[in-house]
């Protein structure tokens, strides 16, 4: 997990410095390597989330157990079938980019299939890697007559920068104070230990979000087809795992076919 | 966890009583007391003490109770939006913005939200700060935007949006206006247009005192616009916050060595249902992307510049 130098915590979500935002500042150049390593690697993604699982596991074991027990705790609440499921409608939304222009679920449908990824933010590795092994395919998505698009509980300062700083050539959407997400019944609270670590590591989530809780969305992929109804899904409690690239095409190609 | 269970939480957060709170839901107790349970579980602790017949708080459920009725609030607005829309819904908007804000500062965000609606209907109310507070709290307007103000009502929700400088502002033809650099001793003699309206003014006006410069001789408007018109005849000097746009008539500049700022907020009354096109507005007001301290004026002409 990349862990921020300190920044001054704010409640406010105003952007407090030019170098929060453009440089990030590892408070362990290792993480920051190890992330780039399995950035790197030529492999699928869930090669990729898995050794910089590893890797980060060694690093920081702290933050590897909290995560660990968090999982844990959520998935034995039998919670594997939690979110809209396939064969059901996705729920309307309706939330600004990075640059403030509003994007419905009904307008990314109108001209074809719409991919929807809940993501949980700027400062996550993991959707780091997701969402530049997206950008990656995302060529083809368009081609198979597709969009995709980001949903994070971040405003605009945050997404915006990461969506250049990453070449993201899809929008990523605000949903403050996670509504969207809570309306899909996808979120949680990271837990004491799990808060306390990222206070200590600078992961400045009531700054990012403007929220303090401390929710995060449950990492999730949602291929929608143009009838606005659910055809592929991937809901991942275990966070450090998401739905393979390959899966997303596979399940557009099926739709294209059909 | 999921939105009927939140809703659970708060009702009984609420009511503090279980049996009240599930009328108030219209569910048996049994599916709201599992609910809540279920709701603990995965926060890994207890929400209430039930001390029957009533459910007091604990510590976690205190800290949950805001956050999550921030999430429900947000939750219910999507959900309502998206019903909304679908019927071609006339987007109502009641706002009361200070005087001391122009309402050039959100229009990007009014524009944006109208292309989701068939039809907007806009009110619009100005005043002081503590006046459009008023506005808010006797229910004429959803929502107020101010700079801080010293509302001291605890069912007042306030967002933060973005904190900028103020700069001194002086007509092109005033002996000022081609320093390279200002400072506080360079405006003593100068009379300043004390502007009335500004929810800092008298903040402005201590702090400048602290630096010896009398309240005295000052003039006094109670608009930007009369203000930009003294100005402009090179009647007096002002403080702007950067936001608030002035001619090219105009010279501003920051003044070395006093950087005096405000917060510009976005309040609503807490608990409070709002139209669809309110809960939108407060969204993307609280998602933009604020120019920062020093953006606003990159593009304006600097004192000393000639044009």
């Amino acid at each position: 997990m990349l862990a921020f130098a300190r920044v001054r915590n704010q409640e406010s979500c105003v952007p407090a410095r030019e170098d929060d935002l453009t440089a990030e500042k590892p408070a362990s150049r290792s993480l920051s390597d190890a992330l780039l390593d399995a950035e790197r690697r030529n492999a699928s993604l869930a090669a990729r989330l898995a050794a910089y699982r590893e890797e980060s596991g060694r690093l920081r074991p702290d933050f590897a157990r909290a995560y660990d027990e968090l999982v844990a705790r959520l998935a034995g609440l039998d919670r594997g079938d939690i979110g809209p499921k396939v064969g059901e409608p996705l729920p309307a939304f309706n939330l600004p980019d990075q640059n403030g222009g509003l994007v419905s679920l009904a307008s990314l449908l109108r001209s074809g299939p719409a991919v929807i990824s809940l993501n949980r933010g700027h400062w996550c590795p993991y959707c780091r890697l997701e969402l530049r092994a997206l950008a990656a395919i995302h060529g083809e998505i368009r081609e198979l007559g597709a969009r995709l698009v980001s949903i994070m509980p971040e405003s605009a300062p945050f997404t915006s920068a990461y969506a250049s700083r990453n070449a993201l050539p899809f929008p990523l959407l605000s949903d403050i104070d996670l509504g969207y997400a809570l309306s899909l019944g996808l979120i949680f609270w990271v837990g004491a230990e799990v808060q306390r670590l990222y206070e200590e590591a600078g992961i400045d989530l009531a700054r990012f979000q403007g929220n303090k809780g401390f929710f995060l969305p449950v990492a999730a992929k949602f291929v929608v087809g143009q009838d606005g109804l659910i055809k592929a899904r991937q809901v991942n409690v275990e966070f450090r795992e998401r739905m393979e690239p390959a899966a997303v095409l596979a399940a557009l190609r099926a739709l294209k076919a059909a | 966890m999921e939105m009927h269970q939140v809703r659970y939480f708060l009702a009984v957060a609420q009511a503090l009583n279980f049996t009240r709170a599930a009328e108030e839901c219209h569910v048996a107790q049994p599916s709201l007391t599992r609910a809540i349970k279920l709701l603990e579980d995965e926060l890994g602790g207890d929400l209430f003490r039930r001390e029957r017949p009533r459910a007091m708080l604990t510590p976690l459920g205190e800290r949950m109770f805001p956050l999550l009725r921030q999430c429900y609030d947000a939750a219910q607005s999507a959900r309502a939006l998206a019903a909304q829309i679908t019927e071609g819904e006339v987007a109502v908007l009641k706002l009361a913005v200070s005087s001391s804000i122009e309402l050039g500062l959100i229009m990007a965000q009014v524009g944006e939200l109208r292309k989701s609606f068939s039809e907007i209907d806009l009110k619009i109310l100005r005043g002081t700060g503590a006046q459009v507070i008023e506005h808010l709290k006797a229910g004429e307007v959803e929502l107020a935007i101010a700079a801080e103000v010293d509302a001291a009502w605890d069912r007042l929700d306030t967002w933060r949006l973005f904190e900028e400088s103020f700069d001194l502002v002086l007509s092109r033809s005033h002996r000022l206006a081609n320093r390279e650099t200002i400072e506080l001793a360079d405006i003593e003699p100068e009379r300043l247009l004390a502007r009335t309206h500004c929810e800092r003014y008298a903040e402005l006006s201590e702090q400048l005192a602290a630096h010896g410069l009398a309240a005295d001789r000052r003039h006094e408007v109670s608009s930007d616009q009369d203000l930009l018109a003294l100005l402009d005849a090179n009647i007096g000097v002002g403080f702007l916050p950067r936001s608030v746009s002035t001619p090219p008539s105009l010279v501003r500049m920051p003044v070395a060595g006093f950087d005096f700022r405000r917060t510009v907020c976005v309040y609503a009354v807490a608990g409070r249902q709002r139209t669809a096109a309110t809960s939108m507005l407060l969204k993307l007001l609280r998602a933009a992307s604020w120019p920062r301290r020093t953006d606003w004026r990159e593009s304006a002409p600097q004192a000393g510049a000639r044009t």
